[in-house]
């Protein structure tokens, strides 16, 4: 549960063009402009080429159905 | 534009004087940036802005560093010790040190102002026939691309305060932005080493550009 205004971001990243993105963590923010800027500068161990944010409520499930 | 040089020692006179002037000024507003950052790393708004800082901090005095490493290899200006990079025993003991910012919105846009008008420096001397100077100059632009990015986001994140504190925070960012030209005196030395050939043309004009655009992306940001 994050603060109001504050929502959970998934941060994925890839080294080459060619690579898939893979999930390298997860930042909280209030925009997704300000989570990149936080992924950006808090997944820096690897140099990655390529860096992308998702909110992690765009990860769509549908709700389970009755048989 | 006169052919690429690998050594100060083979610029003229009056461009290493300027080159070094020029030089030290940046390394001192780099070293007052990692301070500020520094001294806000366990202070900002979530652990994510202060991992932001901490290592912005690191780069800026990382910067500095190697800008000081310059100076002293390529110069012979006597090389700062570590401790006079970030002491804050140093800072306090000069005239003109830097006061801490006790606050959130005037840290970032003060710290946006200085890091623009020290990274459009940069920008333009990326295009310096001193080569070693114009590489570290590439590597240090690129790395900035972040921090302004994170002034501008950050400045979004005040779309909450009243209209008068935003436009408080707006004058504030052009006073900052003002002393920081003032202080850096680039417009006047990259002139000067346009004039002696050292730039690529147009880099000048490219510098107000950036800091126009910075400065436009602020106001948007502020609201």
């Amino acid at each position: 549960m994050s603060a109001p205004g504050r929502q959970v971001f998934w941060v994925f990243a890839r080294r080459a063009p060619t690579d898939p993105f893979e999930q390298v963590g997860s930042v909280t923010a209030t925009s997704e402009a300000i989570a990149y800027v936080y992924a950006r500068t808090n997944y820096r161990e690897r140099s990655w080429r390529d860096m992308r944010v998702v909110p992690r409520d765009a990860f769509y499930e549908p709700a389970a159905q009755a048989p | 534009m006169s052919s690429t040089l690998a050594f100060a020692d083979d610029l003229p006179v009056a461009a290493q004087e300027t080159l070094r002037d020029l030089l030290l000024a940046l390394t001192k507003a780099k070293q007052e940036l990692g301070f500020q950052y520094a001294s806000w790393c366990i202070r900002g708004p979530s652990v994510e802005a202060n991992i932001a800082l901490a290592g912005m901090a690191q780069e800026e005095l990382g910067h500095a560093a190697v800008l000081d490493g310059l100076l002293g290899e390529d110069m012979d200006h006597p090389v700062a010790g570590k401790d006079d990079l970030v002491g804050w025993n140093r800072w306090s003991a000069s005239s003109a040190a830097p006061a801490m910012i006790e606050s959130w919105p005037t840290l970032v846009a003060s710290c946006l102002a200085l890091d623009a008008s020290v990274t459009a420096t940069l920008e333009a001397l990326k295009s310096s026939t001193y080569v070693r100077l114009a590489q570290r100059a590439s590597k240090m632009v690129q790395e900035e691309q972040y921090h302004l990015l994170f002034g501008v986001e950050t400045v979004r994140t005040f779309a909450d305060l009243p209209r008068e504190t935003r436009l408080e925070l707006s004058a504030g960012y052009q006073r900052a932005l003002a002393a920081a030209e003032t202080r850096l005196d680039a417009a006047r030395t990259l002139s000067r080493l346009d004039a002696l050939g050292m730039l690529a043309p147009g880099a000048v004009k490219a510098r107000d550009r950036f800091l126009q655009v910075i400065a436009q992306r602020f106001n948007t940001a502020c609201g």
